[in-house]
């Protein structure tokens, strides 16, 4: 596999550069002019719409423009006017691989009103944003040259995305396993999800998959505006390895983003934990087999193995001494018998 | 296992035959940090102390790594540890099992005892058990099983680690963190049968579908009108493997983002569009169209990953890249290299541009331990051909995080410095020239959950282009309240200050309140929130905002609700042109009944210069229909429209139809 794995390595690597250098483009004029710095709102500042954004104002004038013919580069003043601005919002971190709003301002302020519709949204948003984090950047624009766009300052759109404007929408905002899945164990997978929209929403499911397996649906509460909802099913692994875990929310609106979810995690090798243990057997209503304390505390489930159901039931409400392997199962633990003897009232395994 | 990686020829040329990535990799095989280090030396000709810093990086690695190992937290005489329920409320008590072994001795009654503590993600101490001393003896062997009940604190909820500790004979013997409730979580009303959802059940047998299929198709209408659909199939297979796949067809350019994937217990394969995660500060986020590979064997993976993306614009790039990773010193060690080209012009006004480049990045991220202390180093380095300058460039990342509790306090601190030149294409959540720190701790004291916070980062860097420097500062105090009633009230104030100097002094502050309180009696559901802003500016520019805001739910009947709000904005300043007054209110009814969802809305708002003419008041009509015939039938159908009337009218409207197999 390694083998594989490096010639596929090499390939990419050494292949792929040779052929791609050989199509460098003539390089365009630069120009260096100041990129406009934000004053608000900035590090992840909570806002509710209307949203008023500022940054420093680039002032008109003259720039240097780097240019090239020859071969050789020289720099080149020329005048510019007054600039515009370019406005920028998305949902990712990078802003330029979703773009949700993009405006361009002549004034270094722009209040953002989150409604819609409106020629600020881009294809890719076709409602108002709902609440959560938004990434933000600008810069300036004069005819023929751009400056640098400002730093990428993080805001938070309250509950619901404050939207004057009525929109449905719900989203999924995380999956994660909680505690360490290990082979033959109980762990819980959950996952976040919220009515980002301005509607009160009383439908929509998330869907829990593993590794393919769909283990279980859970209806979804009704949900006030930003309001948000945890899920949660348990996950017993039968096998170590990898597993991929998908949440899928399903609701219909108009954002088709943040409907689903993917993490892969590690699930450890199984723990062989056997042993003796001492309790009183009982019986549950449901007809489970259970061992209780002196104090009638809970301590396992008893499942027959090597043992039969009515060979345990035989000592129902006596005291015993318990052979087998201990497993975590949702509620507790639960314990496949191996061997059973009775036991002394006060004696010790 | 050794993975090697190849050389790019241009590396090769710059520093004769010693290459960077040879160097790195190749002694990474036998010695990992003095390779490291010496790969820093290698592409790092600057001055003296900058060698001093790649060294004392290397230096931290190391006894950080090596520390770590000390610290790691052993679970001992626990063998088990398992919460009655999973999902509890909060307010609740739950009953936390923990199964306890002797290693070798025998332990008399009453000798030893156990206790459990409720945390939160940051390791907030929330909740704290009585100890519970075990009444029985026991020995190598056998095992006892100790309840112990611990109330779940209110103004929880979501994940929680349970803690569980043993002591015997007066020393700690046993510490488990391997559990985790969730607290306040909706459970699913019928469990798949693999997950044995009955206690007594028979170990159970997965029954999983071998064939799922999800179509969704939306049509946008209006002056820009678009379409799109979306087609999931999933496929299980014996072994553990799966097959899943998605699909997408789409007048958007770049909305459908195809992927097949196919997974067995150790690999995952995915051929489409994707975006590879291996390294946060060199590869991670950049979405395109490709391959990647991941193979797992025990605690060692690798992975993988050739892209290609930007397509539809003026530059688009190729990525090819390897990381591999290993459980080490209760942690996790992860080296990740790679080449990146791109083709196009260079932007106009960039300040450098990456044309061509290697990069590689070392990462150790400690597991949390017993004590809920964890950290994680982080260092890439990418070598590449800046075309504004037409020669190599050589920059770095670096990251040093942490969590920790002191008391029961606590705290999360990130420290993340990139050097003026780094380029971002393979990881755009790094901003380049910029040193950033932060700082958040929580506690929670009584009902009253306390959060404060300071971030702080400066801009231009040394070597950096930039003519100006800015310095940002923010602090934010936050408290929660979450009354007996359900009601909750919120605070939260913060102060935010940005310095600039250099070509240009400017600097501006200001100052949040906000206040936010929800209630809910009978039918009724109320919000109110109140917030004001203040900012000063050395422009001379002062301005107070206040914002105002109350809305009402009230629930008619059965599927039937109402809601309405007023939201209002006043802007003064000393300005004119900075004064505005804005006031919006808007209501909306929805109606379910059986398969029908019915729904409209009217919202109307007005924004009022202080001086001057305003705009036409700006009024949307939402007129909403969704079908879903039978619940039973995996049919659904929603219609959406709205009117914009104002200073320019539009209609906008979608249909939408899903259908699952």
């Amino acid at each position: 596999m390694s083998r594989i794995i490096t010639a596929a390595l090499i390939v990419a690597l050494g292949i792929v550069p040779s052929a791609v250098v050989a199509q460098q483009q003539p390089q365009a004029a630069q120009a260096k002019i100041q990129r406009p710095s934000i004053v608000l709102p900035f590090g992840f500042a909570t806002v509710q719409p209307p949203v008023l954004f500022q940054w420093t104002a680039v002032a008109p004038g003259t720039v240097n423009v780097v240019k090239t013919r020859d071969g050789k580069r020289y720099t080149e003043a020329v005048s510019v006017g007054a600039p515009r601005y370019e406005f920028q919002v998305s949902d990712a971190p990078d802003i330029e691989s979703n773009v949700l709003v993009d405006e361009t301002i002549t004034s270094p302020s722009w209040l953002f009103l989150n409604q819609y519709p409106d020629s600020a949204f881009t294809p890719r948003q076709r409602s108002p944003l709902g609440g959560g984090t938004y990434y933000y950047r600008v810069r300036a624009v004069f005819d023929d040259y751009a400056s640098p766009y400002s730093t990428i300052t993080p805001f938070v759109l309250t509950g619901g995305g404050g939207s004057t404007t009525p929109n449905h929408q719900m989203s999924l905002f995380t999956v994660g396993v909680a505690g360490t899945p290990f082979a033959g164990g109980a762990s819980q997978i959950y996952a976040i999800a919220g009515n980002v929209g301005t509607y009160s929403e009383n439908s929509g499911t998330v869907k829990i998959i593993a590794n393919g397996t769909e283990l279980g649906t859970v209806k979804l509460p009704p949900l006030a505006p930003g309001q948000r909802a945890t899920i949660t099913v348990p996950y017993l692994p039968r096998d170590a390895g990898q597993a991929q875990i998908v949440a899928k929310l399903e609701f219909n609106d108009e954002n088709p983003n943040r409907k689903s979810a993917t993490i892969t995690t590690q699930v450890a090798e199984r723990k062989n934990v056997t042993g003796t243990i001492a309790g009183t057997i009982r019986r549950d209503p449901d007809g489970t087999f259970v061992l209780d304390d002196e104090e009638n505390h809970r301590l396992v489930t008893l499942v027959g193995d090597a043992v039969s159901d009515a060979q345990i039931a035989l000592l129902r409400d006596q005291r015993v001494f318990v052979s087998g392997r201990l497993e975590t199962i949702p509620t507790g633990f639960r314990l496949t018998v191996a061997s059973l003897v009775k036991a002394a009232p006060t004696a010790t395994p | 296992m050794v993975y090697r990686l190849a050389i790019g020829p241009r590396a090769r040329e710059r520093i004769g035959a010693r290459a960077i990535q040879a160097v790195f990799f190749v002694q990474a095989k036998h010695s990992l940090f003095s390779s490291y280090e010496l790969a820093m030396l290698r592409i790092s000709p600057g001055p003296y102390a900058r060698r001093l810093f790649s060294l004392g990086i290397a230096i931290v690695f190391v006894v950080a790594t090596c520390s770590g190992a000390r610290a790691d937290g052993q679970a001992g005489s626990i063998v088990g540890v398992a919460a009655d329920r999973p999902a509890p409320r909060a307010g609740e008590s739950i009953v936390v099992r923990i199964a306890i072994a002797p290693p070798v001795d025998v332990w008399a009654a009453k000798s030893y005892s156990a206790r459990v503590q409720l945390r939160d993600a940051v390791g907030s101490v929330l909740a704290d058990s009585a100890e519970v001393v075990g009444n029985s003896a026991t020995a190598a062997g056998q095992f006892v099983v100790l309840p112990v009940t611990v109330v779940v604190p209110d103004a929880t909820s979501g994940p929680l680690s349970v803690r569980a500790t043993v002591t015997h004979a007066g020393a700690i013997v046993g510490d488990d963190t391997s559990t985790s409730i969730v607290v306040g979580a909706v459970v699913p009303e019928s469990l798949a049968p693999e997950v044995g959802a009955a206690p007594g059940s028979t170990p159970p047998v997965a029954r999983p579908k071998t064939l799922t299929a999800d179509i969704n198709a939306t049509s946008n209408y209006g002056k820009t009108p678009s379409q799109q659909s979306n087609y999931t199939v999933g496929a299980k297979f014996t072994g553990d493997r799966s097959l899943t796949s998605t699909f997408g067809l789409a007048t958007t350019i770049g909305a459908p983002k195809p992927i097949v994937g196919y997974q067995t217990s150790q690999t995952l394969t995915q051929v489409g569009t994707f975006s590879p995660s291996f390294d946060s500060g060199v590869l991670s986020g950049p979405s395109g169209t490709g391959f990647t590979y991941k193979d797992t064997i025990g605690a060692r993976s690798v992975q993988l990953a050739f892209l290609s993306g930007a397509h539809a614009t003026q530059n688009p790039f190729t990525i090819a890249a390897i990381n591999t990773g290993t459980d080490i010193l209760g942690g996790t060690l992860t080296l990740t290299g790679g080449n990146v080209w791109v083709t196009g012009a260079a932007n106009p006004g960039s300040d450098f541009f990456l044309r061509n480049g290697m990069f590689a990045g070392l990462q150790f991220a400690k597991k949390p331990n017993a004590a809920n202390f964890s950290y994680s180093l982080r260092y890439g380095v990418i070598d590449y051909l800046d075309d504004v300058i037409k020669r190599h460039r050589t920059d770095r990342v670096f990251q040093a995080s942490s969590i920790f509790t002191i008391s029961k306090v606590g705290f999360m601190v990130d420290i993340v410095r990139a050097g003026p030149y780094f380029p971002t294409l393979t990881a755009p959540g790094i901003t380049p020239d910029r040193e950033a720190a932060t700082l958040t701790a929580t506690v929670l004291v009584g009902k009253v959950n306390l959060t404060g916070s300071l971030i702080t980062n400066r801009d231009a860097l040394n070597g950096s282009f930039l003519t100006q420097k800015t310095h940002f500062w923010t602090e934010s105090i936050g408290a929660d309240y979450a009354l007996r009633n359900g009601d909750s009230i919120g605070l939260k104030l913060s102060n935010a200050i940005q310095h600039q100097d250099g070509s240009q002094v400017a600097y501006n502050g200001n100052d949040n309140t906000g206040i936010t309180y929800n209630l809910r009696r009978g039918v009724y559901g109320l919000a109110f929130t109140v917030a004001s802003t203040t900012t000063r500016s050395s422009t001379g520019i002062l301005t107070h905002t206040i914002q105002d805001g109350v809305s009402v739910t009230r629930t008619v009947g059965e599927g039937f609700s109402i809601n309405g709000a007023l939201n209002t904005t006043n802007a003064l300043a000393n300005q004119n042109a900075a004064t505005s007054f804005l006031n919006a209110v808007n209501g909306g009814v929805g109606w379910t009944r059986g398969p029908v969802t019915l729904s409209t809305s009217l919202s109307r708002s007005l924004s009022r210069p202080g001086y001057g003419v305003s705009d036409p008041a700006a009024l949307s009509i939402n007129y909403g229909v969704a079908v879903k015939p039978f619940p039973s039938l995996p049919y659904a159908i929603s219609i959406t429209a709205a009117q914009a009337h104002g200073a320019s009218a539009s209609t906008v409207g979608a249909l939408n139809l899903s259908r699952s197999l």
